[in-house]
């Protein structure tokens, strides 16, 4: 469970390198592939404490040929938002029409819901919309999500959210997760009311969507796995198989055109449970991991893993097009070319 | 009362034991396979190359096939060296090499080698050898694309020989795994975690009891010796005292893989061959003919700092054993690498330094 015999050995699928304009974490990533944005999450530390983090988003545009590594800030807008009270995690969008809409798991302990705002490109600005799954939403026949990880969009204001813990972030969730509790679940929102699709999962933590195979894949962090459901057209899901990865997934990404699951997980878990005890003190550090799954062969391979040296804690991978962008949870965010795609 | 004192005691110690005995077996972990560039099976050799002599000048490997170590292999199975010339083009082939001398053929099953260039310019091997009765030797060989033997050493301190590196071109150092000498005495000695290995100089005393020791090699400057501690999972270097004859310990350092055989390159990088789940390894080396058994194969770069006080780790090759078995050594020669398994393939791999 802790992985005390575990470590990772650095390797690399290229070249790499820091990209910069986050260094406030970037625990969420969200690829828009229709434009080739990728949203990033940044600030996530204020959900553990640290109130000096301004939790925020930002974006990276892909380009065949990047001369530059950086990410902008996006600024938001909106008269009902409320910035100090803003951690990101999970992020996911949803494209119609050239109109670019994107739900966002805020984390903050005081503000557990999700935000959804609109992309204005031309201006680089976030119009906060609406805030979904706060307390309010809530029937009494269904407990309120205390601990919401990672949301996944499935139609125009219809998601899938992840509840890592019965018991919100704190001493009492420890409590649950050593003894190894199965009290997560999997919230589904249609536009007007929230109904729970799964209970007793345990620790449901990473979500993706295989739009074009109509898969749904959680990650359970503690029992280290990834479990996929199809998602039938009334948006019931159906259990299929479960991937057994023996290391612990914090973020998926599918790619789209072959299937691929693209996996950034916390190998050695111990570690990453001393940066969230931490998360501001940089000596602390755990290993980062991405594992890649075939969609055909269903073979892992390891592109990337690092000691926690260069980035620290990995929590969410995109890729698209040999680009490897890797997400940390209170630290970097890292691009690597990928050289040999096939095999790495 | 004290009896159930002493059953609680028991039942205290028991799952302490079997604890430990569950992380050092691996059953937590699982590989993930990646690759540092194309790789391929190796032609000509299927029962394994335990360990390699890189002869960089020359830009051949020497490597030995065969290998029988306590557990019976099937009868087919010979012993033999193999080359393998870095300099093929389109090809990768390995060549049986011609021993010539008296030896007994049948009982020629070598395991650890070294090698070092005599005052003369010629190449002298070291090989342990062990008949299928597991007695042990350690073989001298010149090489001159052939192998002439030179003479054959027997002695008492080769208990249960693993490898050897050469200190000079009549002397060595070389490892004992383990003492047990059978499949049974070998598995208790294995529950045990009694440490009955040693490393001794032929001739002399180094480390009379310590904990499976494996691969020996001497760093670039043949001031400090490097020994793989397989059960242990650690590394540990330690300062050569004078005329080889006395070591002191400098360093261990935590691999958390049970590393096997070392090969150290030009740049001071040390190569090394591992097992990372430990008991999918045991379970292939019990019956390495049956070819359904396999085990996951890793490469380590470990790069010390001049005082071998601080150290960097990367892994540029991980493979679940469909593509090699069970990895004992690799050697790197510029943009190639070469890696032994065991009792199974041979697999050579583009590397570049970004993949290393």
């Amino acid at each position: 469970m802790l992985d005390l015999n575990k470590r990772v050995y650095n390797h690399t699928p290229g070249p790499c390198r820091v990209v910069t304009g986050i260094s406030d974490g970037a625990a969420g990533l969200e690829l828009v592939s229709e434009v080739s944005i990728v949203f990033i999450s940044t600030g996530l530390a204020k959900a553990y404490g640290n109130e000096t983090v301004r939790g925020g988003l930002a974006m990276f545009q892909l380009e065949k040929e990047l001369a530059k590594h950086e990410a902008k800030p996006v600024k938001i807008e909106g008269e009902k938002f409320d910035q100090s009270k803003f951690a990101p995690l999970g992020i996911s969008s949803y494209y119609s029409k050239g109109r670019i809409l994107l739900y966002v798991v805020n984390s903050h302990p005081e503000r557990q819901c999700v935000e959804i705002f609109t992309y204005h490109k031309d201006k680089n600005v976030l119009f906060h919309r609406k805030t979904f799954v706060g307390v309010e939403q809530f029937s009494l026949e269904v407990p309120s999500a205390e601990s919401i990880y990672d949301v996944v969009v499935v139609g125009a204001d219809r998601f899938f959210i992840s509840n890592l813990a019965y018991m919100g972030r704190g001493k009492l969730q420890t409590v649950e997760l050593v003894m190894q509790s199965s009290f997560g679940a999997l919230y589904f929102f249609d536009g007007r009311t929230v109904s729970l699709h799964e209970s007793r999962l345990s620790t449901p933590s990473a979500l993706a969507i295989d739009r074009q195979r109509r898969l749904i894949f959680v990650g359970s962090l503690l029992n280290e796995n990834v479990r996929v459901y199809a998602l039938e057209k009334d948006y019931s899901l159906t259990f299929r198989t479960q991937i057994s990865l023996l290391s612990s997934p914090a973020g998926i990404h599918i790619e789209e055109e072959t299937g691929d699951i693209w996996i950034a997980l916390h190998p050695v878990l111990h570690q990453a449970f001393l940066v969230t005890l931490y998360p501001s003190d940089e000596k602390v550090r755990s290993s980062s991991q991405v594992l890649r799954e075939d969609g055909i062969s269903w073979v892992i391979t390891e592109p990337y893993a690092n000691d926690g040296a260069t980035i620290s804690a990995s929590n969410a991978v995109v890729y698209d097009k040999d680009h490897l962008l890797i997400g940390s949870m209170f630290g970097r965010l890292l691009h690597c070319d990928v050289l040999n795609p096939s095999i790495t | 009362m004290i009896r159930s004192l002493l059953f609680f005691l028991f039942l205290g110690a028991l799952a302490a034991y079997l604890f430990k005995m569950v992380l050092l077996l691996d059953f937590n972990k699982r590989v993930y396979n990646h690759r540092p560039g194309s790789c391929r099976q190796v032609e000509g050799i299927v029962h394994g190359s335990e360990d390699i002599a890189l002869l960089e000048d020359e830009g051949i490997a020497i490597l030995t096939s065969g290998v029988f170590f306590i557990s019976p292999r099937e009868k087919d199975v010979k012993g033999q060296m193999f080359l393998y010339d870095f300099a093929q083009n389109g090809t990768f082939k390995a060549e049986p090499l011609k021993i010539n001398g008296k030896y007994d053929q049948e009982n020629f099953h070598p395991h650890g080698i070294t090698h070092i260039v005599t005052s003369t310019g010629t190449v002298r091997l070291f090989v342990i050898s062990h008949t299928r009765a597991f007695e042990h030797s350690v073989m001298v060989f010149r090489q001159t694309r052939q192998l002439d033997l030179v003479k054959t050493i027997r002695d008492e301190k080769f208990i249960r020989p693993n490898d050897l590196v050469a200190v000079s071109e009549e002397a060595f150092i070389l490892s004992n795994d383990g003492s047990a000498q059978t499949t049974v005495t070998n598995l208790i000695e294995y529950m045990s975690l009694i440490p009955s290995g040693s490393v001794v100089y032929y001739d002399g005393k180094l480390i009379p009891r310590t904990m499976s020791p494996n691969g020996v090699i001497l760093d670039r400057d043949r001031e400090h010796l490097i020994v793989s501690h397989l059960n242990d999972k650690i590394l540990s270097v330690y300062k050569l005292g004078e005329n080889y004859r006395s070591l002191s310990r400098v360093i261990d350092v935590p691999l958390l893989t049970a590393a096997d055989n070392f090969y150290v390159d030009n740049d001071g990088a040390i190569w090394i061959g591992a097992h990372p789940v430990l008991h999918e390894a045991l379970r292939h080396l019990t019956d390495c003919d049956d070819l359904s058994k396999y085990s996951p194969s890793q490469v380590i770069r470990i790069k010390f700092s001049k005082d071998f006080k601080s150290w960097e780790f990367t892994e540029p090759f991980m493979d679940d054993g469909r593509l090699i078995s069970a990895a004992s050594v690799a050697v790197r020669l510029k943009n190639q690498l070469l890696i032994g398994s065991i009792c199974r393939q041979v697999v050579h791999c583009d590397i570049t330094a970004e993949t290393i």
